[in-house]
């Protein structure tokens, strides 16, 4: 007798696919860079490389965080664990420096790295439609802004 | 709305023709914004807006038309949505106000369809310069409303000069449009309200030091 409602397991984010590799690299590379950063002004030139980065359409940041993988592929695995694994990466450095008393602890470090990943995907998709890469840049650093301690 | 339509490239249109080109601009901008550019074909187009072939063929030769109207059409909806709720603010409560309102309406959805322009952006930016300069000057304009709001505190001196306004307008702008993506993706639009608060929180401490 045919199995009926037999469940096919969905593919998950372990699975390891060929597009996995450059994700893992950029993850491995942001990891060590982040855990050398030891203040703002050390998050601030983070993310000012981060910019460059996402200016390379085929960099494994780019094709992760560019609004227009938000369409079809807004669910690949692969895509979605890196951002999950970023996010959290992003996180525990906030949160370290929050814990440090360098930056300003008034925001959860789970919003900050939130609002930094919606800077990035939003200053992306303006920035594509003005041809303006400065507003990608600007809308990275005002999320940063945020954190700075003089700000009450 | 009907700028666009009036000024499209068939200006002897008779009133039931106008009307008939409304009707498939109006379908089309559903359909896309709900199932995106890619996946909308002039065949859905005439399906939805119950057209025939010719009429619809009489009206657009070929998509890229269609979707350039789509976006006059789309962007005058949401720019006079956000002249409406911007165009008076001038306080950090008007703009609590003006995020409660992009919030709640992207929630009934659970974000599905994202921000109606940010979908068009994100799907024709890189296939029609001309479509992607009507896109650019819309985003333009809006920036400009949130700039202005923020100029009204200034000069009600709730925010201080040295703040640059256009800077933080583009820095919202870009929070609402990532947080519209953050939302579609999680299912929900917390995303959206998190990364909106927060940047609503620093223009709230920046007014807090001017006072």
């Amino acid at each position: 007798m045919a199995q009926i409602g037999a469940r096919r397991s969905p593919p998950t984010a372990s699975t390891s696919t060929p597009h996995d590799e450059p994700y893992r690299s950029a993850l491995c590379r942001d990891g060590h860079e982040l855990a050398d950063v030891e203040g703002l002004a050390d998050l601030y030139r983070w993310c000012d490389r981060l910019v460059d980065e996402l200016g390379c359409p085929d960099s494994a940041h780019a094709k992760a965080m560019s609004p227009a993988a938000s369409g079809a592929n807004t669910h690949e695995p692969p895509r979605v664990a890196f951002l999950d694994e970023w996010t959290t990466l992003v996180e525990a450095t906030v949160g370290r420096l929050q814990c440090q008393g360098t930056i300003a602890s008034t925001r959860a470090p789970a919003n900050v790295a939130t609002a930094l990943l919606a800077g990035i995907q939003g200053g992306m998709l303006i920035a594509r439609v003005t041809r303006d890469a400065e507003i990608l840049r600007d809308a990275i650093r005002f999320p940063l802004d945020q954190l700075d301690r003089s700000v009450p | 709305m009907s700028d666009a339509l009036e000024s499209g490239p068939n200006p002897r249109l008779t009133p039931r023709g106008a009307k008939t080109r409304a009707r498939i601009v109006s379908a089309a901008a559903e359909l896309m914004r709900v199932k995106g550019v890619d996946a909308t074909t002039l065949d859905d187009v005439r399906a939805a807006s119950g057209t025939s072939k010719s009429q619809l063929y009489r009206h657009y030769h070929d998509k890229r038309e269609l979707v350039r109207d789509v976006i006059e059409f789309t962007g005058d909806f949401v720019i006079r949505r956000e002249q409406e709720r911007l165009g008076h603010v001038s306080s950090v409560a008007g703009l609590r106000r003006w995020r409660d309102a992009l919030v709640q309406a992207n929630d009934l959805q659970h974000g599905a369809y994202g921000c109606a322009l940010g979908t068009l952006a994100g799907d024709v930016a890189d296939h029609d310069a001309l479509a992607r300069e009507q896109l650019a000057r819309l985003f333009g304009t809006w920036t400009t409303l949130i700039s202005g709001a923020l100029s009204r505190m200034q000069e009600r001196g709730s925010l201080g000069p040295q703040v640059d306004v256009d800077y933080v307008a583009n820095g919202l702008l870009a929070a609402l449009q990532g947080g519209y993506l953050l939302a579609q993706a999680a299912g929900e639009s917390a995303p959206m309200a998190s990364a909106l608060d927060m940047a609503l929180d620093y223009i709230d401490s920046l007014a807090a030091k001017a006072a």
